[in-house]
């Protein structure tokens, strides 16, 4: 087979990047550099290749202090590096070649570009996304991510990571090297000393960073940056006693690891913050301006998708001071109205009203944080999803677009991705795509129209195709941690993830505890609701064949207006009606256990559905065919198990009904959108409150919030230049309304707007 | 069968927690800034919205009744029209819908249930409304009985105008009356809308006099009708004197408007929407009569 190229766009990236301090010249002698310590390790083992790269980077892509930094820690990345996201680069060595090919046009010499044409000659065979991508992508069924051509896409990447920072705070930088002498000496506990050697070297660096911006700095300034220095030079060698201490140790490695969400930071932060503020070592104005700072920074990331801090529920040990920092954090995501950090709140029945309270306010300012989790489902959700004891699913938190791992203890990332309705359209066209004409049913047998005669053939021909796409899915998410793992050992995740240090392993290597995963899956209710349209139309009414329904679709519904009108009168999802409802549960249970199942086959921690969205219902839905729920070619997708923009109309509480009836039991995280306007979430509130109370008590997990009015969005369209801070929630993620490209925007348009 | 234009979930302005408003057909008044002219009539009508409508007369070709015709322009007889739905079925471009759904009472009140752990979160219920709910009498006493039994808190937005007696038969089964007091000059009350001031006064009364904690007064606030100091006051007066608590004050809007047009009734009342704003000095009078009033359903 050709080589498959993995050139392009490879993650939703709204908030635009802020460009890279060093001059091109200099990014291209670093990343000539990195290149050439990666070759010079062919061979040799993956962890001292990983730690003799990563001494290439760090320090040196560390960037100035900014003026209002109250804790040092700004980290450029370049196409060429090392990480585990593709939001910050990409995972393990990697070249984003999109990126390196931009790069090449800020060089000014022929000779400069050729340098850069070697580099990227190279990383086509080493790139660690690409060598997967070498053995799992091929031209009809499964496609990188994000080519949207295809039903399902796989990709090779380690999100989500939420690493177990208390170890650090507990041991500090020397306790875990003393840690690591005590094991044996294997290459991945040598690596891993070194990394932390590296840490310090890496604090050390922000010493001469805070010095040199106190040359010029006012003397409140110069204040700020002492503070800074004598913690860091503190933190190099002792445990953090200090809450800025703590948030200095845990923002540096959070950085040097690559992680983009950061977790229950109130678990971590509060006790430091509590014990600061008993002592009158600072007050509350105090660290509310170190957290609107650590916003800044993570604002500063542009990470899109990510940014996770989350605060509240259940299995927190000391609740009052977790209470506490979640508050000041309140107060601070209020006031930034950043798109990130994702701002998150978990709570349960015996939640502070007060924070509850405060939650509220948040969103009904229209900051679309926090979002809120509701722990007396998702726990012993959790712990059935995942097989984890009741203890070990309290400390379930979501990342990203709403996947769920175990702070610490799990890895999740979501390297799968299924489009239900192509799947859908594929079984019903013979196994081709109705989109472009290709073959994409692999070797199922898929049946001609003709040959089913009840529902129950067509909606079992549908899971036939649906099956073989599971089969590959569990197969390709499991592959992409044996080639990251041939790779790279991960060393700054693997030293705070338990279990990997007492293994002596590496976090892919059998160190982690538990190796999970997540599929995301697309068009969910699209794909019920169109069965439920031909179980309606074909098998109860008999008003059409399904032929005739089909061959209307595959006409777009051009001179099928009558049929395109019957199909859209056919009641929807959202609408809390039993049987429709129904149909959309059974079609979730099935992929759900369909891919859970599967995971737990192939010896995987757990594998489980996330009906979380980010982007993709808007991009997979362009490359989808017209759906027999009425939607034309090429018109978005439902947002996650959402329904349909305009297919709900009869309120929200009958949405937040059909929301409610899917089990969580048998997914990774879900995530709901729901919008008001101000005059709603103001002049009505109790009554929104007891809304959204009831919806959790019948078992809504998830709920996010969107607040904005009338027209508001139109004018936007229209005018962007008077809407700078118009934030909005797209699914997965917040967004600048106007940052948002038209397809985007007009897929939030269509959503109801309760008033 | 009772007749219901529409049934409302999440309603926020037809009384106390989260409710479910159920609109029925028929009412005895009509008037000029209705909001809802579709229930007028108690049989189902149909609408046809002329901005959609591309006059391909497939209406008129489907009907097998013959109650569709296209001679000027649209027209619908409904003594011909049997409801089949023929027309609206097959309209593309959607300029035609159907007001009104006979319904059986256990329907309603299973769609009407689906959100009963809503209203006891919010102390809520339903509301019936219109239309007048009395003008479907017999239905509609069926209907209260229902919600009755299920333990639901039931509101009623009324005109108040019909007779005593069936009051007399009903008032048990309402927890709230929303009781419209548009006017208190008997003659432009019947002039402008058609209804009977004595007979309103008499029903009111009688609740206020038993039961004055079971009734909200309400006045839609309407230019040229009854948006001047005096008359609002003399509403307001009266209300307080009958010992009542609450009166809401409901600004003018004209949002029903293009349901006129869909129902090519001309809509004469046509004003600009009114500022809550404007009738906050209200809030004061009350205060001095001992009457809360509230600017807003």
């Amino acid at each position: 087979m050709a080589k498959i190229s993995v050139d392009g766009v490879q993650n939703a990236e709204v908030s635009k990047p802020i460009p890279c301090e060093k001059s091109a010249k200099e990014q291209l002698e670093i990343m000539e550099e990195y290149t050439r310590v990666h070759k010079e390790y062919t061979g040799k083992d993956k962890a001292f290749r990983e730690i003799n790269c990563l001494k290439v980077l760090f320090p040196r892509l560390f960037r100035s202090i900014e003026e209002t930094d109250l804790i040092a820690g700004r980290l450029d990345f370049l196409p060429i590096g090392f990480g585990s996201v593709t939001s910050i680069g990409g995972v393990g060595h990697y070249c984003v070649f999109h990126k390196l090919r931009a790069f090449k046009q800020l060089l000014h010499t022929e000779e400069e570009m050729k340098r850069v044409d070697a580099l990227y000659e190279y990383w086509t065979d080493h790139d660690v996304k690409a060598i997967y991508c070498q053995d799992v992508l091929n031209d009809t069924t499964t496609g990188r991510f994000i080519d949207c051509t295809y039903p399902y896409m796989a990709t090779a990447r380690l999100s989500g990571m939420m690493l177990d920072y208390n170890k650090l705070m507990k041991l500090g930088i020397n306790g875990i090297i003393d840690l690591l002498k005590s094991k044996k000496q294997n290459a991945f506990i040598q690596a891993s000393i070194e990394t932390m050697e590296l840490f310090k070297t890496v604090i050390d660096e922000q010493v001469i960073l805070c010095e040199k911006a106190k040359e010029n700095a006012s003397e409140t300034r110069i204040k700020d940056l002492d503070r800074m220095i004598s913690d860091l030079k503190y933190i190099k060698e002792n445990k953090p006693s200090t809450f800025h201490q703590a948030l200095q140790l845990f923002w540096l490695y959070a950085l040097c690891a690559g992680c983009i969400n950061y977790g229950r930071m109130d678990i971590v932060l509060g006790p430091y913050l509590k014990n600061d503020i008993d002592k009158g070592i600072i007050d509350e104005d105090e660290a509310y301006r170190y957290l609107k700072s650590l916003w800044k920074m993570i604002e500063n990331r542009r990470t899109t998708v990510n940014g996770r801090i989350i605060v509240g529920g259940q299995g927190r040990e000391n609740v009052e001071a977790c209470d506490l920092f979640a508050k000041i954090c309140l107060r601070v995501c209020k006031d930034t109205r950043y798109v990130e950090p994702q701002f998150t709140l978990r709570f349960d029945k015996t939640t502070d009203p007060e924070i509850m309270d405060m939650a509220y306010e948040c969103i009904a300012s229209g900051a679309t944080y926090p979002t809120l989790y509701n722990d007396d489902v998702n726990v012993p959700a959790v712990e059935y999803a995942m097989r984890v004891s009741n203890e070990i699913a309290k400390q379930y938190i979501p990342f990203g677009c709403g996947e769920f791992v175990i702070q610490g203890k799990s890895v999740g990332t979501p390297n799968t991705l299924l489009n239900l309705l192509k799947i859908l359209q594929i079984s019903m066209n013979n196994g081709y795509d109705p989109m472009d004409g290709i073959y994409k049913a692999g070797p199922v047998e898929v049946k001609p129209l003709s040959e089913l005669y009840t529902f129950e053939d067509v909606y079992n021909q549908y899971n036939k195709v649906l099956d073989f796409y599971c089969d590959l899915s569990v197969h390709d998410q499991a592959y992409s941690y044996e080639v990251m793992n041939k790779e790279v050992s991960f060393l700054f995740c693997s030293i705070l993830m338990d279990d990997c240090i007492n293994r002596e392993k590496a976090l892919l290597d059998g160190g982690v505890e538990i190796l999970g995963g997540t599929n995301e899956t697309y068009g969910n209710i699209n794909t019920s609701n169109s069965l439920y349209a031909i179980k309606k139309l074909v098998f109860e009414d008999k008003k059409y064949t399904l032929e005739e329904l089909n061959n209307a679709a595959l006409h777009n519904f051009e001179g099928y207006e009558k049929i395109q009108k019957d199909l859209l009168a056919v009641p929807k999802y959202g609408n809390d009606i039993e049987e429709v409802d129904e149909l959309a549960n059974d079609c979730y249970e099935y992929v759900a256990k369909a891919i859970r199942d599967r995971g737990i086959e192939k010896g995987l921690g757990y594998y489980l559905i996330v009906i979380s969205n980010n982007q993709t219902n808007t991009d997979w839905g362009k490359q989808t065919d017209a759906s027999l729920d009425g939607r034309k070619k090429a018109i978005y997708m439902n947002p996650a198990n959402n329904p349909q923009g305009g297919a709900s109309k009869n309120g929200p509480t009958a949405c937040l009904n059909s929301l409610a009836r899917f089990k969580a039991k048998y997914h990774g995280g879900s995530v709901q959108n729901i919008k008001f306007t101000p005059r709603m979430m103001h002049e009505d509130k109790e009554k929104v409150k007891a809304l959204w109370k009831t919806y959790f008590d019948k078992g809504g997990c998830q709920l996010m919030v969107t607040v904005v009015d009338h027209g508001v969005l139109e004018d936007a369209q229209k005018h962007p230049q008077n809407y700078p801070d118009l934030i909005v929630r797209v699914a997965g993620y917040s967004a600048v309304f106007v940052n948002l490209t038209p397809d985007i925007q007009g897929e939030l348009l269509s959503r109801t707007l309760y008033d | 069968m009772i007749n219901v234009s529409n049934i409302e979930k999440f309603a926020t302005h037809d009384g106390p927690g989260i409710r479910t408003t159920i609109f029925l057909m028929g009412c005895p008044l009509h008037c000029p800034w209705c909001a809802n002219p579709e229930t007028w009539s108690i049989q189902s009508t149909l609408m046809h919205d002329e901005n959609k409508c591309v006059s391909c007369k497939t209406c008129m070709h489907v009907c097998k009744q013959g109650a569709i015709s296209f001679e000027e322009q649209f027209r619908w007889d409904a003594t011909k029209c049997i409801n089949c739905q023929a027309c609206i079925d097959n309209c593309i471009p959607d300029a035609l819908s159907m007001a009104g759904k006979p319904m059986e009472i256990e329907d309603v009140l299973k769609e009407v249930l689906k959100d009963k752990d809503y209203y006891e979160m919010s102390n809520g219920g339903v509301t019936i409304s219109g239309g007048e709910p009395f003008v479907q009498y017999e239905e509609f006493k069926k209907l209260v009985k229902a919600l009755k039994k299920e333990g639901l808190h039931v509101a009623l937005e009324t005109t108040g105008n019909y007779s005593l007696a069936k009051l007399k038969e009903i008032e048990p089964y309402i927890d709230l009356f929303l009781f419209d007091i548009k006017h208190i000059d008997k003659e432009k009350l019947y002039d402008v809308t058609g209804a009977n001031l004595d007979m309103i006064l008499t029903n009111f009364e009688y609740i206020a006099n038993t039961h004055p904690e079971k009734i909200i007064s309400r006045t839609p606030v309407i230019p040229t009708f009854n948006k001047d100091k005096e008359t609002l006051t003399r509403i307001l007066s009266y209300v307080a004197s009958k010992h009542i608590k609450e009166a809401n004050l409901l600004p003018y809007h004209p949002l029903g408007k293009n349901k006129w047009n869909q129902l090519h009734k001309e809509y004469t009342y046509s004003f600009k929407m009114m500022d809550k704003k404007e009738l906050e000095e209200y809030i004061e009078i009350g205060k001095h009569l001992g009457l809360y009033v509230k600017i807003g359903g």
